[in-house]
């Protein structure tokens, strides 16, 4: 069993497997040996790890991929699994959090189910609607935008 | 542990429960890969939304984007094309992208523009200054016959070629021209002759490239390594007077090595390699103020004649490894294989110079041997580099140009594991020269040919299934992958242009290769629909032909005079089975039946 202890000082115990879903905590309890002392995780905090903890704990039994390998099988997976995107049907917050969190726990699978999940809520929208959708100020001159737009055209060209 | 800035999890949750860390404010590299999931119009929507996100996509978005189309599907935003479009950092992304388009476009469908820049007009077009001193002779050798045998480098500044005991410069700016290197701006012209007698130019390297001057190492003939530090600054009189300054040379080790055949530089690690041909190879590093510190030099097995070395690394910041190809040795009892690959060769070689000092015996290098299946002499050597690997390329991928023809790929951390071969079934010309992160989405191999010239390109990507790797020392393998999607471009009026290419260097959409006589370039600029019938000045299209079909596609004159006819009798002629000669005699001179 592995301690974790996130910014607001909360500690979860879990799984050895589970944890090293993490290759950052993987890392870490390599380094560190056998030892009872809790692992800081400094940037995740208390609600955010029980969500990736939930993530690992659904997926412990796939097997790990070293970053490289990981890397190619990636691009050949185009979809979210069912129970990943019923997982991932989070506030915007909520998701920024986890793709934050995985991230900085170097959880590849994850890290990617959260970005996907943000392309597809930006795919097929129109700039005023990615701007509602993601609380995004506008600040562009009229001029500016208008420049933008004609260099974009090549999107009709290409 | 590097831990990363603090995440956004330590802000309060915003009052009206919006959400209070914005898509804008995510850092770059998950930008980077959200990008990576997107089409192109979503990413013009994202750029129209706010400054922020604009910059972003400008910054890394559409180069995502032009990546993830290739087949690599390799979102490194570190990856970037190299040299000559650093130019244009002034320019938008998107632009840039667009321009990278246009390129690969114009490889397609193979319309690239020819041109050709001979050397005696430009000295002819010195004539008057000092700048006659080496070939008339005066205290100098006499004048030989004119051809020359000229190396050829690339770098953020511009191209540079050598030959006899002249440079010859083409800045940057000059070559973003549309006339590339026939534009009005004229190269400069150094003379590195006074310190060595005029001794020829037998290779080069770039150690630094500066906005202002340019640090060359320069291996004569007579085996001298000299530093020399070109002006390349404003001062531009149209011609190049300006003086080349020299910063020291270093004399052979012991005995008379001959010349010196190959330099390599790895500005990772500021090492530099230089290989004779007697087979002595010594490494260098060049300290900050530009000057080289011996580190060891020894003397390769066999007494094989050295033809080139190569220093490349094992990973991004890994360690550095040399591979040295020389030439076939087909005594019997004798290990065939012309290549050695020196796999630590840093740590090797900082152990001999330690045990050196303390009288012990040098430790024996970490060698492999691989397998060449040609079993013939290698003259050149090439890896990726940081800047151009990917996933399916990294930087210790090793590229032999052999002998007969053959381009072999090896995986240099996998104890030479054999990865491909790439040839040419119909020509069997020996490669001098390779240049990688070439032509389509920068993924060919460029080949510069002895016998004819002709320039070969070959797809990277494509046919590289692992070949069964032979059992027994000079086993040829048999398996798929071999020949590979490739053609054949020719230089243009006449091919061939009988003299071999013996350097040929470029990125993305431009190739330059360096003849006896002439420097020719491949420009693969503009667009695909003006083809070459553009007002680019004195160029011309280039003559192809694909080798798995062997039939002349495209060949073009002068402009404006229609040459395309020739595609149709170039077909006839192979259902007669008549050999076709490509306008001149022995180009099919090694051809097999």
């Amino acid at each position: 069993m592995v301690v974790l202890e996130t910014s607001d000082q909360e500690r979860f115990t879990v799984d050895k497997d589970v944890a090293e879903r993490s290759l950052l905590i993987k890392q870490m309890l390599d380094d560190l040996g056998d030892s009872d002392m809790p692992i800081p995780l400094p940037n995740v905090t208390s609600n955010v790890l029980k969500k990736v903890l939930e993530y690992c704990g659904h997926h412990r039994h796939e097997p790990v991929l070293p970053t490289d390998e990981g890397e190619e099988s990636r691009k050949r997976l185009t979809d979210i699994s069912e129970w990943d995107q019923k997982f991932i049907s989070v506030d915007q917050e909520m998701l920024f959090e986890i793709i934050l969190a995985a991230n900085y726990l170097d959880i590849k699978p994850l890290l990617d189910v959260g970005c996907k999940t943000v392309a597809n809520m930006i795919k097929g929208k129109t700039p005023e609607e990615i701007r509602r959708l993601f609380n995004i100020q506008n600040d562009f001159t009229p001029e500016e935008e208008a420049q933008i737009r004609k260099e974009n055209e090549w999107a009709e060209d290409r | 542990m590097a831990i990363p800035p603090a995440s956004a999890s330590s802000r309060p949750p915003h009052s009206n429960g919006a959400s209070s860390l914005l898509l804008p404010e995510l850092p770059a590299e998950l930008l980077l890969r959200i990008f990576s999931h997107l089409p192109f119009s979503s990413l013009a929507s994202l750029s129209l939304t706010c400054r922020g996100l604009h910059r972003s996509v400008d910054e890394i978005g559409w180069t995502t984007w032009l990546l993830s189309r290739s087949e690599d599907n390799d979102p490194d935003p570190q990856r970037r094309i190299e040299v000559l479009s650093r130019e244009e950092g002034n320019q938008s992304g998107l632009k840039r992208v667009r321009e990278m388009r246009r390129c690969d476009e114009v490889w397609a469908s193979k319309a690239v523009r020819a041109r050709g820049f001979g050397y005696k007009e430009l000295l002819l077009a010195s004539s008057g200054s000092d700048a006659m001193e080496p070939i008339n002779g005066s205290g100098g050798r006499p004048p030989r016959d004119w051809p020359a045998f000229p190396c050829a480098k690339l770098c953020a500044q511009g191209l540079i070629v050598a030959m006899r005991s002249l440079v010859v410069f083409w800045s940057s700016a000059s070559l973003q021209d549309q006339a590339g290197i026939c534009s009005d701006r004229k190269p400069r012209v150094y003379h590195l002759g006074e310190a060595s007698g005029w001794q020829e130019i037998n290779a080069v390297e770039v150690l630094e490239a500066q906005p202002d001057s340019i640090v060359l190492a320069v291996g004569r003939f007579h085996g001298v390594l000299e530093l020399w530090r070109l002006p390349i600054g404003v001062d531009d009189g149209g011609g190049g007077k300006a003086r080349a300054r020299g910063m020291g040379s270093c004399e052979p080790s012991p005995g008379k090595p001959g010349s010196v055949q190959s330099i390599s530089y790895l500005p990772e690690e500021r090492l530099l390699a230089i290989g004779w041909k007697d087979g002595h190879v010594a490494l260098y590093t060049l300290n900050t103020r530009c000057e080289l510190e011996p580190l060891f030099s020894w003397k390769i097995p066999r007494n094989a004649k050295l033809w080139c070395l190569h220093l490349g690394l094992h990973y991004l910041g890994g360690e550095p490894w040399l591979a040295i190809g020389c030439q076939a040795n087909t005594e019997p009892g004798c290990n065939p294989s012309p290549l050695i690959i020196y796999t630590d060769v840093l740590h090797w070689a900082n152990q001999c110079a330690a045990a050196h000092r303390e009288g012990r015996p040098r430790p024996s290098p970490a060698v492999i041997w691989p397998i060449n299946p040609s079993r013939t002499s290698i003259y050149a050597l090439a890896s990726p580099r940081p800047s151009m690997s990917s996933p399916t390329f990294p930087t210790h991928t090793l590229y032999a140009g052999c002998h007969n023809g053959t381009i072999v790929a090896l995986d240099v951390s996998q104890g030479g594991k054999f990865l491909a071969r790439y040839r040419d079934a119909y020509d069997d010309s020996p490669v001098y020269s390779l240049s990688l992160g070439v032509g389509q989405g920068s993924r060919s191999i460029a080949a510069g040919t002895g016998r004819h010239g002709c320039l070969k390109l070959y797809e990277q990507g494509r046919d590289r299934e692992p070949l069964s790797y032979p059992e027994q020392h000079g086993d040829v393998p048999k398996s798929p992958g071999e020949g590979g999607e490739g053609w054949t471009l020719f230089p243009p009026s006449p091919p061939p242009c009988n003299s071999p290419t013996y350097a040929v260097v470029g990125e993305h959409g431009r190739l330059f290769c360096a003849g006896r006589e002439k420097c020719w370039e491949f420009d693969a600029r503009g667009t695909a629909r003006s083809g070459m019938r553009d007002e680019a000045i004195r160029c011309k299209g280039a003559a192809w032909y694909r080798h798995r079909e062997m039939v002349l596609m495209r060949t073009c004159g002068e402009e404006g005079e229609g040459g395309e006819k020739q595609e149709e009798e170039k077909k006839d002629n192979k259902k007669k089975g008549k050999r076709w000669s490509a306008g001149g005699k022995g180009f099919w001179r090694g051809r097999r039946r």
